[in-house]
C-alpha cells in the first residue's frame, strides 16, 4: 500500500498531512498557473511577430504582460520546484517520516490557493496595468486597474512561502536521520534549506509593501508619490529587497535538482560536494545584499549603485563555483543521456549565458543602454526558463518513477527535452541581440528593423508551447499505462529516496535509516544506509 | 502526544522552539520593512512629524508601555508555571497576562477613538499638512498592526488558559511558546513608542 | 527566577521611566539616539531574560541574531542610497 493507492478518497487528498500527497496538490495548481501564464505569453508573442501594434491596444498589452509577470513569477516559478519536488522529497532524503510541522504544510497549500485564486479574480475583473514590478507612483496613485485586489492575492501567497520556508528549515535543523550530519546531507536539501532561508526574512517585506501601496491609493498618504511628498525610490527599495532574494527563491531549488542529477547520470560523486554546499548558503545570503542592480538608472545615487554592482559582482561567484563543480562532475565520468540528464546538460549551458549576461547587467556603465530593453528580459528568462524551468522539468522526469510508481515513454522524453532546448534558444537568443539594439521591454509595438530578431523569438516561442505541452501528455499517459518501476530505475548510488519503494509508502520509513560510515562531505550514499 | 512525524519529545519541543523564533524572525521583517519606510518619512518630513507627535498622548502611552512590560514579566511566570506543571497557577497568570493585554487595547482603542474625533485618521477629513497626515499614517498603521498582533495574542493567551486549566497538556512548552510570541508583541512596542509618541520636545 | 523576573520589571520600569524624562529635554537628535538605545537594551532584557536567550541553544541565538543582522541589511543598504542623494 503506497501513498498514493492510500485512502483514495477525495476528502483523504483534500484533508492529507502527508508530505507527498500535498506535493501532488501543488503540482496541479501550479501546473494551471503555469498554463495561464504560458497563454499570456503566447498572445504577447504573437502580437510582437509584426512591429505593429496590431493584436491587441497598448493597454490591454500592459495587462497581458502584467498577468505573465505576476503568475509566472509569484504563482509558478516561486512555489514549484520547493513545494512539488521539495515537499515530497524532503523528508525522504534526510530520513525522515515527514516535515516538521504536516498540518501546517497543508495549510501553506490552502493559502496558496486561495492567494492565486485572489489573483485570477483580479485578472478576470480586469487585469493589472503596471508590470509584476507595481512601480510607484503610477501603481498606487495614478492607474485605475485593480492593484490592491491583485496586491491582496499576492500578500496571502507570500504566507503560503514563509509557512513552507519555516518548515523546510526546522525540518533540516531537526529531523535528519542518526548519522547525517549537514554535510552528509544531499545537496539539494542544502538547497531547499537557503531557499527556505530567503523565503522566510524577505518575503514579509513584500508584505509590508503591498499593504503600503493599497494604503497609498486608498487614503492618499504621500508614501511614494513625490507629488505628495513621498519617494518613489523606497517603493523600490523595498520591493527589490524582496524581488531580488525572490530570484533566488527561484533558482536556488533548480541548482539543487541539477545536483543531483548529475552525478546519478554521469555515474560518480558530484566534484566539490563542500563547496557547493557552502555555495548555497552564500547564494541566499549575498543574495539579499545586491537589489539595488535592478535601481542603477532609476535615480538611485550613484555610491550606492557602485556599492551594490559590486556586491553583484561578489554574487555571481558561487553560481561560477557551482557551474565549475557540476562541468567537472562530467569530466571521466560515464555520462547517460537519459531525459533528465538532457534537462540538467541544458541547465548548466543556459544558465550560464544567463548568469553572465547578468553581470553585464550588473555593470553600472553598460546597464545604462541595457536598463528596460530586451537584453534584460533575455536574460532573465535564460535564468528562469532556460535554467529553473528545465530543472523542474528535469527533477520531474528524475523523480516520476519514484513519485507514481511508473516509468514515463523515454524517446518522447529525449525528443521534448531537445525541442525545448532548441525552443527556448530560437526564443530568447534574439531577444539579447534585440535589446543591445535598443528594443525596449514591455512595448507591444516596435520599429521595423527589429522584426526579423522578433519572428525567430516568436517562433521559438511555438516549438516551445509543443515542448511544454508533450510532457504534460506522456506523463499523464504513464500514469495509467507506464512500465511499473522499481525502487532505483535509474541505479542511483546515493539518495535515501531511491532506497524506498516506487511509490514510497506513506511513512516514508518505519524506523529512521541511519547512515553509517558515510563520508563527510559526501552526499548520503545507498550503501551507507541502514534501514 | 508526541506526533507521529517526531521520533521523541525533545525533538518535538526543539522543532516547535525553533519554529517559532523563525516565525518571530519573519514578524521582525514585516515590521522591518515598516520600519524603513517611517524612518525615511521622518527624515524627509522632520518638523512636520515632530509637530504631529506633539499631538500623542505622551503619558498614556507610557502608561500603556507599563501596561505591556508587566504583562510581559506575568507572562514570564506563566510560562514558570508551565514548566513547573502547576497548571491552575499557570492558567491565572495567562487569564492576568491577557488582562493587562485588554487593558493596552483598551487604552490605544480610546486614543485612537479621540484621535478620530480630531481629524486625524489620514484620508479626506484630514486637517493637517501632508508631512503630519504622513506621521499620523504611519501611526495607525504601525499601532495598528501591533494592536491586530496583540489582539491575536490575547486570544491564544485565553485560548491556552482555558485548556491549562481544563485541559493540560503534558509539559510546558506550549506556554512557553505562546511566551515568545507575547515577548516580541511588547518588544516591539518599546520602539513603537518612542518613536511615535517622542519626537518633539514637550516643555 | 522569581527574583530576577522583578528586577528585569523593575528596570524596565525605570528605563521606561527614564525614556519619558530624556524626552522632556531639548536633545534633539541625540534624544532620538537615546530613546532608541534605551528600547534595544529593554528589548535586549526580555529577549535574554524572559525569552530566556540566556539558556538557549546556539542554534537559537543564531535564529534571533540572524532576524537583526537581516534588518541591518534592510536599513543600511537602502540608507547608503538616501544618504548620499
Amino acid at each position: 500500500m503506497s501513498y498514493l493507492t492510500g485512502p483514495p478518497s477525495l476528502r483523504a487528498w483534500l484533508f492529507t498531512r502527508d508530505h507527498k500527497r500535498i506535493a501532488w496538490l501543488y503540482l496541479i495548481t501550479i501546473s494551471v498557473f503555469f498554463a495561464i501564464g504560458g497563454l499570456a505569453a503566447t498572445l504577447m508573442r504573437i502580437e510582437l511577430a509584426t512591429p505593429a501594434g496590431d493584436l491587441v491596444q497598448a493597454d490591454i498589452y500592459n495587462r497581458l504582460f502584467t498577468l505573465h509577470g505576476t503568475v509566472m513569477v509569484w504563482l509558478f516559478l516561486i512555489p514549484a520546484i520547493p513545494n512539488t519536488l521539495g515537499n515530497f522529497l524532503l523528508p525522504m532524503m534526510i530520513g525522515a517520516r515527514d516535515v516538521a510541522f504536516p498540518r501546517l504544510n497543508l495549510l501553506s497549500w490552502y493559502v496558496f490557493s486561495a492567494g492565486g485564486l485572489l489573483v485570477l479574480w483580479s485578472l478576470l475583473a480586469g487585469g493589472v496595468d503596471t508590470g509584476w514590478t507595481f512601480y510607484t507612483p503610477y501603481s498606487s496613485t495614478y492607474t485605475n486597474s485593480h492593484v490592491i485586489l491583485m496586491a491582496a492575492g499576492i500578500f496571502v501567497t507570500g504566507f503560503s512561502s514563509i509557512f513552507t520556508g519555516l518548515n523546510f528549515m526546522v525540518t533540516i535543523h531537526k529531523m535528519r536521520a542518526p548519522g547525517m550530519t549537514w554535510f552528509r546531507m544531499p545537496l539539494f536539501c542544502w538547497s531547499m534549506y537557503a531557499t527556505s532561508l530567503i523565503m522566510v526574512l524577505a518575503t514579509p517585506v513584500l508584505a509590508c509593501t503591498l499593504v503600503l501601496i493599497a494604503a497609498e491609493r486608498l487614503f492618499g498618504v504621500g508614501i511614494f508619490d513625490p507629488a505628495l511628498g513621498g519617494d518613489p525610490l523606497l517603493f523600490q527599495h523595498l520591493f527589490w529587497f524582496y524581488s531580488h532574494p525572490a530570484v533566488y527563491i527561484m533558482i536556488l531549488p533548480g541548482m539543487g535538482v541539477i545536483s543531483e542529477i548529475v552525478p546519478c547520470f554521469a555515474g560518480r560523486p558530484i566534484f566539490g560536494y563542500s563547496y557547493v554546499a557552502v555555495c548555497s548558503m552564500a547564494i541566499a545570503i549575498l543574495g539579499f545584499l545586491v537589489w539595488g542592480h535592478h535601481m542603477f538608472v532609476s535615480g538611485q545615487s550613484i555610491y550606492a549603485g557602485l556599492i551594490f554592482s559590486f556586491l553583484s559582482f561578489l554574487v555571481s561567484v558561487p553560481s561560477g563555483v557551482k557551474v565549475f563543480n557540476w562541468t567537472a562532475s562530467l569530466y571521466k565520468a560515464s555520462i547517460r543521456l537519459e531525459t533528465p540528464m538532457l534537462y540538467a546538460l541544458g541547465f548548466v549551458g543556459l544558465f550560464t549565458i544567463g548568469g553572465l549576461t547578468g553581470l553585464f547587467l550588473a555593470t553600472l556603465a553598460v546597464d545604462v543602454h541595457l536598463h528596460d530593453t530586451y537584453f534584460v528580459v533575455a536574460h532573465f528568462h535564460f535564468i528562469m526558463v532556460g535554467g529553473m524551468l528545465m530543472a523542474y522539468l528535469g527533477g520531474l522526469h528524475f523523480w516520476w518513477p519514484k513519485m507514481t510508481g511508473r516509468l514515463y515513454n523515454e524517446s518522447l522524453g529525449k525528443v521534448s527535452a531537445l525541442l525545448i532546448f532548441l525552443g527556448f534558444n530560437l526564443t530568447f537568443m534574439p531577444q539579447f541581440l534585440l535589446g543591445y539594439l535598443g528594443m525596449p521591454r514591455r512595448y507591444h509595438s516596435y520599429p521595423p528593423e527589429f522584426q526579423i530578431y522578433n519572428v525567430l523569438s516568436s517562433a521559438g516561442a511555438t516549438f516551445l508551447a509543443v515542448g511544454y505541452l508533450l510532457p504534460l501528455v506522456y506523463l499523464t499517459w504513464s500514469l495509467f499505462r507506464g512500465q511499473r518501476a522499481e525502487e532505483n530505475p535509474w541505479g542511483a548510488h546515493s539518495g535515501l529516496e531511491w532506497a524506498t519503494a516506487s511509490p514510497p509508502p506513506t511513512h516514508n520509513f518505519r524506523e529512521p535509516p541511519r547512515l553509517e560510515g558515510q563520508e563527510w562531505g559526501a552526499a548520503p550514499l545507498l550503501s551507507s544506509v541502514r534501514l | 502526544m508526541i506526533e507521529e512525524q517526531f521520533e521523541d519529545l525533545e525533538q518535538q519541543q526543539q522543532a516547535y522552539s525553533l519554529g517559532m523564533w523563525i516565525f518571530l524572525a519573519s514578524e521582525l521583517m514585516l515590521f522591518g520593512g515598516l520600519f524603513l519606510a517611517y524612518s525615511l518619512g521622518r527624515f524627509t518630513h522632520q518638523t512636520e512629524f515632530a509637530q504631529a507627535s506633539l499631538d500623542m498622548k505622551r503619558m498614556l502611552g507610557a502608561l500603556n508601555t507599563a501596561v505591556l512590560l508587566t504583562s510581559s514579566t506575568v507572562m514570564a511566570f506563566a510560562v514558570d508555571r508551565g514548566e513547573k506543571g502547576n497548571w491552575k497557577g499557570a492558567a491565572r497568570l495567562l487569564l492576568i497576562t491577557a488582562f493587562l493585554g485588554l487593558v493596552f487595547l483598551g487604552i490605544k482603542g480610546y486614543e485612537w477613538h479621540e484621535e478620530f474625533l480630531h481629524f486625524k485618521v489620514p484620508g479626506p477629513h484630514f486637517q493637517g499638512d501632508a508631512g503630519e497626515q504622513l506621521f499620523f499614517f504611519f501611526y495607525f498603521t504601525l499601532t495598528g498592526l501591533h494592536a491586530f498582533h496583540l489582539s491575536l495574542g490575547v486570544l491564544a493567551v485565553l485560548t491556552c488558559a482555558g485548556l491549562a486549566r481544563y485541559r493540560p497538556p503534558a509539559e510546558g512548552s506550549p506556554i512557553m511558546m505562546l511566551g515568545l510570541y507575547w515577548h516580541l508583541v511588547d518588544l516591539l512596542w518599546f520602539f513603537l513608542y518612542p518613536l511615535l509618541y517622542l519626537i518633539g520636545t514637550r516643555p | 527566577m522569581i527574583f530576577t523576573y522583578w528586577m528585569v520589571w523593575l528596570v524596565l520600569m525605570l528605563l521606561l521611566g527614564l525614556t519619558v524624562w530624556l524626552s522632556s529635554l531639548s536633545l534633539g537628535m541625540w534624544g532620538t539616539l537615546l530613546a532608541l538605545l534605551i528600547a534595544c537594551i529593554k528589548a535586549l532584557l526580555v529577549a535574554v531574560f524572559y525569552m530566556h536567550l540566556r539558556h538557549s541553544s546556539g542554534l537559537i541565538r543564531l535564529a534571533a541574531g540572524a532576524a537583526l543582522l537581516w534588518i541591518t541589511f534592510l536599513f543600511a543598504l537602502s540608507w547608503a542610497d538616501f544618504l548620499s542623494r
